[in-house]
């Protein structure tokens, strides 16, 4: 832990302010104090498959649960107990997910290789890696690779883009075109009226690729995103589709 | 069964579960013919659509998929044994899926093959990655 993770008032203040709870602005106001700690607990469970975000969201419930059950008088320092309750938060969001539980722990490890070596190697191809290709470039078996993109895909693919370090392109990709939208016919909503519920990007690429005929690379150069992220979305969206249909 | 020499034929119980085994056999079908992965996502994707289309249109005990190969293309047919009245029904043409799996392949049929239930057979060609 750095400097950072430390709150910015000093140690009398914070003591007065946890004497103010459970009064909501003194709350309030031991979050944003703590908060580095959680970006510091989510950061490090970063990189294994869940997008930074959702990690972050997970790491400050944790900081405000052990905000309200922090009892001072047990001479444990706030810190240390938070810790303690937002690294048990994170634990719980990775099993409650599922991957903890049904990816055993090499495969998850081949899974986030194979991940990142897809992405490097789809920008640096301009298409998609074959398998034989990603088996050579990651120095694994072929069969290992399709064991892994199955995990990839049985797990969530969106999160997989979340940046982990080096790969911060996908965040900034979603950022350009959030507005972009379309107007998606209703003749093709009934087909499926469960499209309604998605976001409206992938509505907007199931439909440009389902109902207009448009290849992964036609759309990837209209919205502005890369083809990987176009399939990805894909996938998941349909996947997402099917769980709502119940089939 | 299909145009192309047939590679693999898999019988499974018709469950959503044994669906998953069909798209790993698939997966593994594209994967040697060197397809990049995005078009084995999407043959993936094209066999999941397939076999809720047809658990949805009749019921049924046994999915059975064919899958052929050459250098340029795989050919995969998916058949339950379920009784339709009528294949293809007006309603599975116009469904969702028929609608995804004809936008993710090159070629998509309704057949009905001798001693078989409703079948869908489609195709898809890639561009041999050089290596």
């Amino acid at each position: 832990m750095s400097d950072r993770t430390r709150p910015s008032r000093p140690e009398d203040e914070i003591a007065e302010l946890f004497r103010r709870l459970p009064d909501p602005s003194a709350r309030e106001d031991l979050a944003k104090e703590f908060l580095p700690l959680a970006e510091y607990f989510a950061r490090r469970f970063a990189g294994r498959g869940e997008p930074v975000d959702d990690l972050t969201q997970t790491a400050s419930l944790g900081l405000l649960n052990a905000i309200d059950r922090f009892d001072p008088e047990r001479g444990v320092p706030f810190s240390t107990y938070a810790a303690a309750t937002i690294v048990g938060e994170l634990k719980r969001h990775f099993r409650d997910r599922g991957w903890a539980l049904r990816v055993p722990r090499n495969v998850q490890e081949t899974a986030i290789l194979v991940n990142r070596t897809v992405s490097s190697m789809w920008q640096d191809l301009g298409r998609a890696p074959t398998v034989a290709e990603i088996a050579s470039a990651a120095d694994i078996g072929e069969d290992d690779v399709l064991q892994a993109l199955d995990a990839l895909q049985a797990y969530t693919t969106d999160s997989l883009d979340a940046p982990t370090g080096d790969a911060t392109s996908t965040a900034a990709e979603s950022i350009g075109s959030e507005d972009r939208s379309f107007e998606v016919s209703e003749e093709w909503l009934s087909v499926a009226p469960a499209l309604r519920d998605l976001p409206e990007r992938e509505r907007t690429i199931l439909y440009l690729r389902f109902f207009e005929g448009k290849t992964q690379t036609e759309i990837a150069d209209e919205l502005e995103i890369s083809q990987m992220h176009v399939s990805r979305l894909v996938s998941q969206s349909l996947e997402k589709l099917r769980k709502q249909t119940g089939t | 069964m299909t145009d192309l020499p047939t590679v693999v034929f898999v019988e499974v119980a018709a469950t959503p579960g044994s669906v998953q085994i069909l798209r790993n056999v698939v997966a593994g079908v594209a994967a040697r013919l060197d397809m990049p992965i995005d078009q084995i996502e999407e043959v993936r994707l094209a066999v999941t659509e397939v076999a809720s289309l047809l658990l949805d249109e009749a019921e049924a005990t046994v999915l059975r998929m064919t899958v052929g190969r050459d250098a340029e293309a795989l050919d995969v047919m998916l058949s339950s044994d379920g009784e339709a009245d009528q294949w293809p029904s007006e309603r599975a043409l116009a469904s969702w899926p028929w609608l995804v799996v004809k936008g993710l392949t090159d070629e998509i049929r309704a057949e009905r093959p001798a001693g078989e239930g409703p079948s869908i057979r489609f195709t898809k060609r890639h561009e041999r990655v050089d290596r």
